[in-house]
C-alpha cells in the first residue's frame, strides 16, 4: 500500500474477509474487501447450426457428384456376329490402358474366339 | 501409455524403411536391361519386378502395424505431431502406389515413389518422436479421420507427381522449348535438395552436432533454441551458448513467425546448397543434364500410359482429398473452434491446393490439356503441397502448427 505520508509502501495481504498483516509490520493502513459485484465471463462458447442439415446434404451431393464421375467411367462395347466372324469394338473417354485390360480379361471370361493379339495396338493421341 | 508398444513400433517402422530401400534396388534393377535381349529383358522385369512388389507389400505391412502399434501405446491415432505426420504420409504414398500398381502393375513407377517415401520417412526421422498427449480441445475421432483422409489423399497426389515426373524426362527432348528442359533440371535438383536434407539430418545426428542459442522470440518470450545442424543463419539478436561452434552468418529476418523459426531457415538454407551442390557435382561428372541420363532407362514406357496414370492418381485422389480436406475438416473445425472456416494459413493453402487440382481437372477434361501440360500441373500441384508443409509452418504460426513442428 503506497500513500502520500508513507511513500516507500506498506506490505498487506487480503484474503476473502480476512487481512494479513506483514509479520513484524507496523502499518498504518490496511486493505479489506468490502464489496464485490460479479462480471459473467465465460470461455464456452454455445452455438447452433441451424443450416447444418442442409450442409451435409450439399457435402454428401459433392461427395456423390466426385465419386460418380472419377472412379467410374463411361464404356461401350460392342459385340456383332457376321459371316461367322465375331467383331468387337470398344470406346472409353478416359483410362484407356486399364479398359483395354478389362477388354483382355472380358475375352477371357467369355471365352469368346478371340486373339487378343489382334486387339488394336493404336494408342491415344496426346494433345 | 504405453511405452513397450512404442519402441515395438519403432522396431517395425525401421524395418519398413529397409524392405522399402530393398525395393528401391530390385525396381532399379528392372530398368537396367538396356542392350539385353528382348526375351531376356522381360523375364528380368519380371522377376526383379515382382521381388520390388513383395518388398513394398511386406514393408507397408510392417509400416501399417507400425502406425497400429503407436496407436495403441499411444492411445491416441498417431495423426498430432510432424513426425507422425510425416510417416504417415509415407505410408499413404505405398498405399497410393499399392493401388496403381494394382490398376497398371507398373513397377518402373516404383523407381520413382520409393525414393519419395524413403525421403519422407527420413524427414519424419528428424521430428521429435516422443508421443505428446493431445490437449483435450483436439481429442475427437474427426481429427483421426480428418488428417488420415488428408494425408492418403497427398500420398495419392504424390504418385501422380511421380508418374508425371517420369512423363516429363520420357517424353522432354532437344526438339521441346528449352524452359521445359531447364524446368525439369529445376525439378530433379529440388529432389537432390530434399534427399541432401534428409542426408545431412541423418549425418549430423549421427555425430551429434548441437548449437544453442538465447534469444527473443517471435511472442516476445527469451527462448533456448537448439540447432543440429552448424548454424549458417542464427536467431535474431541471439547468443551463442555452446563453445566451439561456428559463429553465425547472418540473422534470421524478424518476420518469419513460426515456431523455432530461424533453426528451419538454417535447415532449408543448408539443404539448398549441399542438394545445389551435389548438382553441380552431377553435373560436371556426367557432363550432360540429368534427366538426359535417366530418359533411356525409361524408354520401354509409353508416354500416354504415364500420362493415363499420373491423371489416374489424381482423380482417385482428388475425391479422397475433398472428403478429408474440405468436408472433414470443415466438420472438425465447427467442432473444435465454432467456425467451418477461419482463414487459417494451413486452411488456405489447402484450399489453394484443392483448386490447383480441380483446375487441372478442368483444363484437362475441357481444354485437353493432355501430355506435357498435364505432367507439368500434376508436378506443380505436389510442389505446392510440399509448399504448404514447409513453408507455412516456417513463416506463419497458425492453428495447425504441430506439436513440435
Amino acid at each position: 500500500v503506497f500513500t502520500p505520508d508513507n511513500p516507500e509502501g506498506e506490505t498487506s495481504m487480503v484474503l476473502i474477509r480476512q487481512t494479513i498483516e506483514a509479520p513484524g509490520a507496523e502499518n498504518e493502513y490496511a486493505l479489506k474487501i468490502k464489496n464485490v459485484t460479479f462480471n459473467n465471463v465465460t470461455g464456452l462458447m454455445v452455438r447452433t447450426e441451424r443450416s447444418l442439415p442442409i450442409i451435409f446434404v450439399g457435402m454428401a451431393i459433392v461427395m456423390l457428384g466426385l465419386v460418380i464421375s472419377f472412379y467410374w467411367h463411361h464404356k461401350r462395347i460392342w459385340v456383332q456376329e457376321q459371316d461367322g466372324e465375331i467383331l468387337l469394338a470398344a470406346h472409353t473417354h478416359k483410362n484407356w490402358y486399364s479398359f483395354k485390360k478389362e477388354v483382355e480379361r472380358l475375352i477371357d471370361e467369355t471365352g469368346l474366339p478371340l486373339d487378343k493379339r489382334t486387339l488394336d495396338k493404336e494408342e491415344p493421341t496426346d494433345e | 501409455m504405453n511405452e513397450q508398444m512404442i519402441s515395438l513400433s519403432s522396431i517395425t517402422l525401421l524395418i519398413a524403411f529397409f524392405l522399402y530401400l530393398l525395393a528401391i534396388v530390385f525396381f532399379v534393377v528392372t530398368i537396367t536391361g538396356r542392350g539385353m535381349e528382348e526375351s531376356r529383358r522381360k523375364a528380368l522385369k519380371e522377376k526383379w519386378g515382382r521381388s520390388g512388389f513383395l518388398a513394398t507389400a511386406l514393408g507397408f505391412l510392417f509400416h501399417f502395424s507400425y502406425w497400429i502399434l503407436r496407436w495403441i501405446g499411444k492411445g491416441d491415432a498417431p495423426v498430432s505431431s510432424m513426425f507422425e505426420f510425416m510417416s504417415l504420409l509415407a505410408l499413404a504414398i505405398v498405399l497410393g502406389y499399392l493401388i496403381i500398381y494394382w490398376l497398371y502393375r507398373s513397377t518402373t513407377l516404383g523407381v520413382f515413389t520409393l525414393p519419395l517415401v524413403v525421403s519422407m520417412l527420413g524427414w519424419a526421422s528428424v521430428f521429435d518422436k516422443t508421443p505428446q498427449p493431445l490437449i483435450p480441445a483436439l481429442q475427437s475421432h474427426w481429427l483421426t479421420l480428418h488428417v488420415s483422409t488428408v494425408a492418403l489423399g497427398e500420398g495419392l497426389f504424390a504418385v501422380g507427381f511421380a508418374a508425371g515426373l517420369m512423363y516429363l524426362i520420357r517424353t522432354i527432348d532437344k526438339e521441346k522449348a528449352a524452359w521445359h528442359r531447364i524446368m525439369l533440371e529445376v525439378c530433379l535438383a529440388l529432389v537432390l535438395m530434399l534427399v541432401a536434407f534428409v542426408g545431412l539430418s541423418f549425418l549430423f545426428s549421427f555425430v551429434g552436432y548441437e548449437a544453442q542459442f538465447n534469444y527473443v522470440n517471435e511472442q516476445g518470450q527469451e527462448q533456448l533454441l537448439t540447432y543440429t545442424l552448424p548454424p549458417l543463419v542464427g536467431p535474431p539478436d541471439g547468443q551463442q551458448m555452446t563453445q566451439e561452434r561456428m559463429q553465425p552468418i547472418f540473422e534470421s529476418p524478424t518476420w518469419l513467425q513460426g515456431r523455432d523459426a530461424p533453426r528451419k531457415l538454417n535447415t532449408i538454407l543448408w539443404s539448398v546448397l549441399v542438394g545445389g551442390l551435389v548438382y553441380l557435382l552431377l553435373r560436371l561428372i556426367i557432363r550432360r543434364p540429368i534427366a538426359e541420363v535417366i530418359k533411356p532407362l525409361l524408354a520401354d514406357l509409353s508416354p500416354s500410359l504415364l500420362d493415363e496414370i499420373c491423371y489416374r492418381a489424381i482423380i482417385i485422389a482428388f475425391p479422397v482429398f475433398t472428403l478429408g480436406g474440405l468436408i472433414f475438416a470443415m466438420i472438425w473445425a465447427e467442432q473444435a473452434w465454432g467456425r467451418f472456416w477461419g482463414w487459417d494459413p494451413k486452411e488456405v493453402w489447402a484450399l489453394i491446393t484443392w483448386l490447383f487440382y480441380a483446375a487441372y481437372i478442368h483444363l484437362r477434361l475441357s481444354r485437353g490439356w493432355h501430355g506435357l501440360k498435364s505432367a507439368w500441373l500434376a508436378v506443380l500441384g505436389f510442389v505446392i503441397i510440399m509448399f504448404n508443409l514447409v513453408f507455412v509452418n516456417l513463416v506463419i504460426a497458425g492453428m495447425h502448427s504441430y506439436v513440435s513442428g
